[in-house]
C-alpha cells in the first residue's frame, strides 16, 4: 500500500479541483474542504496510517462528489449568482483602469526618451529593447492566469466591497490622472506620435509586435476559458477551435504586413522575411498537431492568404505582376516549410524522450 | 439529515468558537461514533447558518500555515439556540407523553395506519 510518490497536497489539490470543476462550490469553500482533508489525514497518519492510506479515508469520510456538490448547491447558488455583478464591475473598472494606466506611463516614457535622446540610435535602443521586454512580460504573466483569477475570485469572495473600492478608485484615478498628464505633457499624444516621431523602423516593428502581441494575449485568454489544464503553447494550440484559428491567422497575417516598416527595397529579402513569419506560425501549430494539421492549416492561412492576394492585387501597380507572383510564393513556401520543420523537429523531440 | 445539524452546531459552539473539522470530531466523540454523516455536509449547513447571522466565520492561520475558518456563536444565534432548545424540548416532551399513552385495545393500531 505505501507508495513512495504519493503527494498528499497533489492528491487533495486534485480532489477538491474534481469538486470544484462541477461549479457549485466557491473557492473559499474549496479552501475549507481542503483544510478539512488536511485536519483528517493528519489525525489519521498519528493512529500510524500512510499519507495515502490517510488521504484515502479521509476523503471517503468527507463524502462523495455528488453529495458534496448537491448539498453545497442549495446553499450556494444564489451567493454565486449574486456575485456576477461585483465580478462585472470589478471587471469593468480593471479592464478600463489598468490598460489606460499602463498606457499613459509608456507614453510618459516615450516622451522623455523623445526628450533626451531624440532620434538618436540611443534611443532606438532603448525603446526597442522596451518593446522586447514589454512583449516577452505579457506572454510570460499569461502563465499566471489561474492564479489572478484565483486571487479576483478570492477577493470578491471575502472582501467584497473592500475590493470594489480599490477597483472603483483606480477609475477614479484614472479620470483625475488623465487631466493632470494632459495639462503636464500637452504634447503627449498617447501612443501613436511617438513612434513615428522616433522614425526608426525597429521601434516601429517591434511596436506593431507588441500591439499584437497584445491582441494574442486577449485572444490566448478568451479561447483559454474552456480549458482546465494551465495555460501553456500546447494547451492552446493543441486541436484548435476554428475562430481561434481565424484570430491566429490573421495576427499572424498583421505581423508578416508589420515588417514593411522595414522598407527592403530588395523584393527577395522583403518577401524571405514576410514568410519567414509566416512560417513561424504554420510551425507552431504543426508542432502541436502533428495529426489533421492541414485542415488547421487552411482554417488558418486560406482566409489571410485571400485578404493579402486581394490587397496586394487592388495596390498592384501597373506592369508589377512579378512581385504579386512572389509574395504569394513566398507565403506558401514560408507555410509549407514551417510545416516540414515542424515534423523533422517533433520527430526528433519525440526520438530523444 | 443536514439539517437536523444545526443546533447541535450552535451548541457545541455555545461553549467556544470553532473550526469544521473539530467540530465533526466533537459530534463524533458525543455520539460515541453513531453519528453517520458525510463530514462535508457539515460544510453547507455551516454556511447556512453564517448567512442567517446565526455564527460568524473568521479565516485564520493555524500553526502549519494552513488556513482553516474559525466559527463563532453570535448573539443572534444564542437566541436561536434557545428557542430551538425550548422547541426540542416541548416537542420531545409531547413525544413521550404521546408514547407512554395507553395503546388501543380494540383494534391492531399496526394495520390502520
Amino acid at each position: 500500500m505505501e507508495s513512495t510518490n504519493f503527494n498528499l497536497e497533489q492528491s487533495i489539490h486534485d480532489y477538491i479541483s474534481v469538486i470544484s470543476n462541477r461549479g457549485s462550490i466557491t473557492s473559499a469553500d474549496a479552501t475549507e474542504l481542503s483544510a478539512h482533508i488536511f485536519d483528517a489525514a493528519e489525525a489519521l497518519s498519528r493512529q500510524g496510517l500512510s499519507e495515502e492510506e490517510a488521504f484515502i479515508i479521509a476523503t471517503k469520510r468527507l463524502g462523495t462528489e455528488e453529495v458534496l456538490t448537491e448539498e453545497y448547491s442549495k446553499v450556494n447558488t444564489s451567493v454565486k449568482t449574486n456575485y456576477v455583478w461585483a465580478y462585472l464591475m470589478a471587471g469593468f473598472s480593471l479592464f478600463y483602469a489598468l490598460p489606460a494606466i499602463v498606457f499613459s506611463a509608456v507614453a510618459v516614457f516615450y516622451f522623455f526618451i523623445y526628450q533626451t535622446y531624440q532620434t538618436s540610435s540611443s534611443a532606438v535602443f532603448i525603446v526597442t529593447s522596451f518593446h522586447i521586454l514589454f512583449m516577452a512580460s505579457v506572454w510570460y504573466l499569461l502563465k499566471f492566469k489561474r492564479s489572478v483569477s484565483y486571487f479576483i475570485e478570492r477577493q470578491i469572495e471575502r472582501n467584497t466591497i473592500p475590493f470594489l473600492i480599490v477597483c472603483f478608485s483606480l477609475l477614479g484615478f484614472v479620470f483625475v490622472g488623465k487631466g493632470v498628464l494632459y495639462k503636464a505633457f500637452p504634447g503627449l499624444s498617447v501612443l501613436y506620435f511617438p513612434v513615428y516621431a522616433f522614425d526608426s523602423r525597429w521601434i516601429e516593428f517591434t511596436f506593431y509586435a507588441t500591439v499584437l502581441s497584445l491582441l494574442g494575449v486577449v485572444v490566448s485568454l478568451v479561447f483559454s476559458v474552456n480549458k482546465l489544464e494551465v495555460l501553456t503553447p500546447r494547451t492552446l494550440l493543441e486541436k484548435p477551435a476554428t475562430l481561434f484559428l481565424l484570430a491566429f491567422g490573421l495576427i499572424t497575417e498583421f505581423l508578416a504586413a508589420s515588417t514593411r516598416t522595414f522598407h527592403i527595397n530588395e523584393l527577395l529579402y522583403r518577401d524571405l522575411i514576410f514568410g519567414l513569419v509566416y512560417s513561424i506560425a504554420a510551425f507552431s501549430i504543426v508542432y502541436y498537431n502533428r495529426a489533421s494539421n492541414s485542415k488547421y492549416l487552411m482554417t488558418a492561412f486560406l482566409p489571410v492568404f485571400l485578404l493579402e492576394m486581394g490587397g496586394s492585387y487592388i495596390l498592384l501597380e501597373k506592369g508589377d505582376g512579378y512581385s504579386f507572383v512572389s509574395h504569394a510564393l513566398a507565403i506558401i513556401l514560408g507555410i509549407a516549410a514551417g510545416r516540414f520543420l515542424a515534423g523533422k523537429v517533433a520527430r526528433y523531440v519525440a526520438s530523444i524522450a | 439529515m443536514a439539517s437536523s445539524l444545526a443546533p447541535l452546531v450552535l451548541l457545541i459552539l455555545r461553549r467556544q468558537e470553532s473550526y469544521g473539522y473539530q467540530i465533526i470530531q466533537e459530534l463524533k466523540e458525543k455520539t460515541g461514533g453513531e453519528l453517520q454523516v458525510a463530514e462535508g455536509t457539515l460544510y453547507p449547513v455551516l454556511k447556512k447558518m453564517e448567512a442567517k447571522g446565526w455564527i460568524e466565520g473568521d479565516w485564520k492561520k493555524a500553526d502549519s500555515g494552513r488556513e482553516r475558518r474559525y466559527y463563532a456563536l453570535t448573539d443572534k444565534g444564542g437566541q436561536e439556540l434557545d428557542a430551538q432548545f425550548s422547541q426540542l424540548n416541548y416537542i420531545n416532551d409531547l413525544i413521550h407523553k404521546l408514547w407512554n399513552l395507553p395503546t388501543s385495545t380494540s383494534s391492531n393500531p399496526s394495520t390502520t395506519i
